[in-house]
């Protein structure tokens, strides 16, 4: 994207009173005259400015025709334009772990809250209109709220329970990864199917009965109805309070919702590790002292566990990336109050990551296309790819070159236990797995700057760098 | 009073097409989830409907009494 076009935002395309573009590493909204209009009365309101103080909105500002600089033919299109503050790194609700959900849910029940008491109605309750900024949940779609028209319901409780409600209850009911469901799903979990997926012992648990079991029967008698109940809930009297009392009593329930994460083979991880108390610190020193010296922006940690590197990055750079196929290690990482505010956490399989899908294939992106990473920390994984997910090692050193152009990345030798026990009852047929191998391929894309060993040899750092950087220094 | 005004919705359950019109099943809901707050809606709502049942009102399908 070059500095004289203005990029519309592949997700945003729904709304027909808005469209957000991004130009000049900024971000802009274009408004409607209706929309343009509900902002501004939006923006009189105190309890609007109090969520922007607290952080709980994206930053926001109205710009006049002087101040923006979007190209004439984008400026003609709008009645007005707003600019937002840039979030880091965009994530979604399948990357999140359960707590991250669970805080999303309560921002947005917040906001539904807030809203209606004031006199406004936030349109949707979609977990794509929510941001994780300094590992807080931060609300981005301004234009959800509208004014509130007498007598009408609560339009986005469906969406609230398809998005938030019922993945959050899979988890801590059933213990059951809801990150699949919500990739998978970009309306997340229908009423119909948590209805099947419920059973009758589960009616008995807080929210299924009235929230699946009730919603999905009346869904299913009222769905074809040709009668008008929007009116007829108005001429009967409906009034904000009785969504007030659902927003209560759903705050309520998404509050008492845990989930109990356990036999997780990699959340009891640093409980077991594999190196001696020296190793470790050599280890650290090593992925320290690359850090120090290559200074980079964004550092992105594949596999980290429950962060212990991460921590590391986090302190010399602006922003670091966490991810780990594991639930349990990411929640963990997420929980942790000494994680600092710069790693953002998600969930994310290196051999199945999250694709560019949704409308066109663009509405939602890969996770290459949201962050580039400076340097990529590719600590303990390699054998992982290699032996469990079966990913030739010369294609995935070609896809960690594609991804970056340096690398810290750590070769566990066959002699380690780990490797032992990924290998034993599976036919050895890892012929490139080797240290050589390793060796050769990262020499293909990269200059090996650095490397130490570990554990007696059976663990190796490697530093690598762009290749004409030697040359150069 | 919740499992009355619930009793009186099932009372006409019959299953229809969902996907024609997701919505209306959970703005319903709102009503039910209201609580005793909500009585009074729901009672307006199904005024019509609850005269039948009782025999005291014609079979008729006009929904513009507004009570």
């Amino acid at each position: 994207m070059n500095n004289t076009t203005a990029a519309v935002n592949a997700g945003s395309f729904r709304d027909r009173d808005g469209r957000v573009y991004h130009y000049q590493e900024r971000i802009f909204r274009g408004l409607s005259e209706s929309a343009l209009d509900s902002f501004r009365q939006l923006q009189e309101k105190s309890f609007y400015k109090k969520l922007i103080e607290s952080g709980k909105l994206i930053g926001t500002r109205e710009l006049s025709n002087e101040e923006n600089p979007l190209p004439a033919e984008v400026r003609a299109q709008w009645a007005g334009f707003l600019e937002h503050d840039v979030v880091p790194v965009i994530s979604y609700a399948y990357e999140w772990t359960f707590s991250m959900l669970k805080a999303a849910a309560s921002l947005q029940l917040h906001l539904v809250e807030r809203a209606i008491s004031n006199g406004f109605a936030l349109k949707d309750a979609s977990p794509y209109n929510i941001q994780f900024v300094n590992r807080k949940p931060v609300f981005i779609d301004i234009p959800s709220f509208e004014p509130l028209q007498p007598g009408e319901p609560w339009s986005g409780y469906r969406q609230f329970c398809e998005m938030f409600l019922f993945p959050l209850m899979l988890q801590a009911y059933k213990k059951c990864n809801f990150q699949p469901f919500m990739r998978a799903s970009i309306d997340g979990v229908d009423v119909q199917t948590a209805a099947a997926i419920f059973s009758f012992r589960d009616r008995f648990r807080k929210g299924v009965m009235s929230h699946v079991w009730l919603q999905s029967k009346l869904d299913r008698r009222y769905g074809g109805s040709s009668e008008n109940i929007r009116s007829n809930l108005k001429s009967a009297g409906f009034n904000k309070e009785l969504i007030l009392v659902n927003v209560r009593k759903l705050q309520k329930l998404i509050k008492r919702l845990e989930w109990q994460a356990s036999g997780s083979e990699w959340g009891d991880y640093t409980e077991f590790h594999n190196y001696s108390e020296g190793d470790h610190q050599r280890k650290e020193a090593f992925i320290r002292a690359a850090i120090k010296d290559e200074k980079p922006a964004v550092v992105w940690d594949i596999g980290c566990n429950t962060g212990q590197f991460s921590l590391i990055a986090a302190s010399e750079c602006e922003q670091v990336l966490s991810t780990d196929i594991d639930h349990v290690a990411v929640e963990r990482l997420y929980l942790n109050p000494d994680t600092p505010d710069n790693i953002l956490a998600l969930v994310q399989n290196v051999a199945d990551p999250s694709p560019n899908w949704g409308w066109r294939n663009r509405e939602r992106t890969d996770l290459q296309t949201r962050s580039r990473p400076d340097l990529v920390l590719c600590l303990a994984l390699i054998h992982h790819v290699v032996i469990t997910a079966n990913i030739p090692l010369a294609e995935f050193v070609d896809w960690l070159a594609g991804l970056t152009n340096k690398l810290v990345i750590e070769y566990v030798s066959r002699n380690d236990d780990k490797v032992q026990t990924l290998l034993r009852n599976k036919e050895d047929k890892y012929q490139d797995y080797s240290r050589e191998s390793l060796e050769m391929n990262l020499k293909r894309h990269f200059d090996i700057r650095r490397q130490q060993e570990v554990n007696n040899g059976d663990r190796s750092l490697y530093l690598c760098v762009p290749k004409a950087a030697l040359e150069a220094e | 009073m919740r499992i009355i005004v619930t009793i009186l919705f099932l009372l006409y359950m019959t299953d229809t097409e969902a996907y024609l019109d997701p919505g209306t099943g959970s703005m319903l809901l709102q009503v039910i989830l209201g609580g005793v707050a909500a009585v009074g809606v729901a009672v307006k709502l199904y005024w019509h409907k609850l005269r039948v049942a009782f025999g005291m009102g014609k079979k008729d399908d006009s929904e513009d009494d507004t009570v």
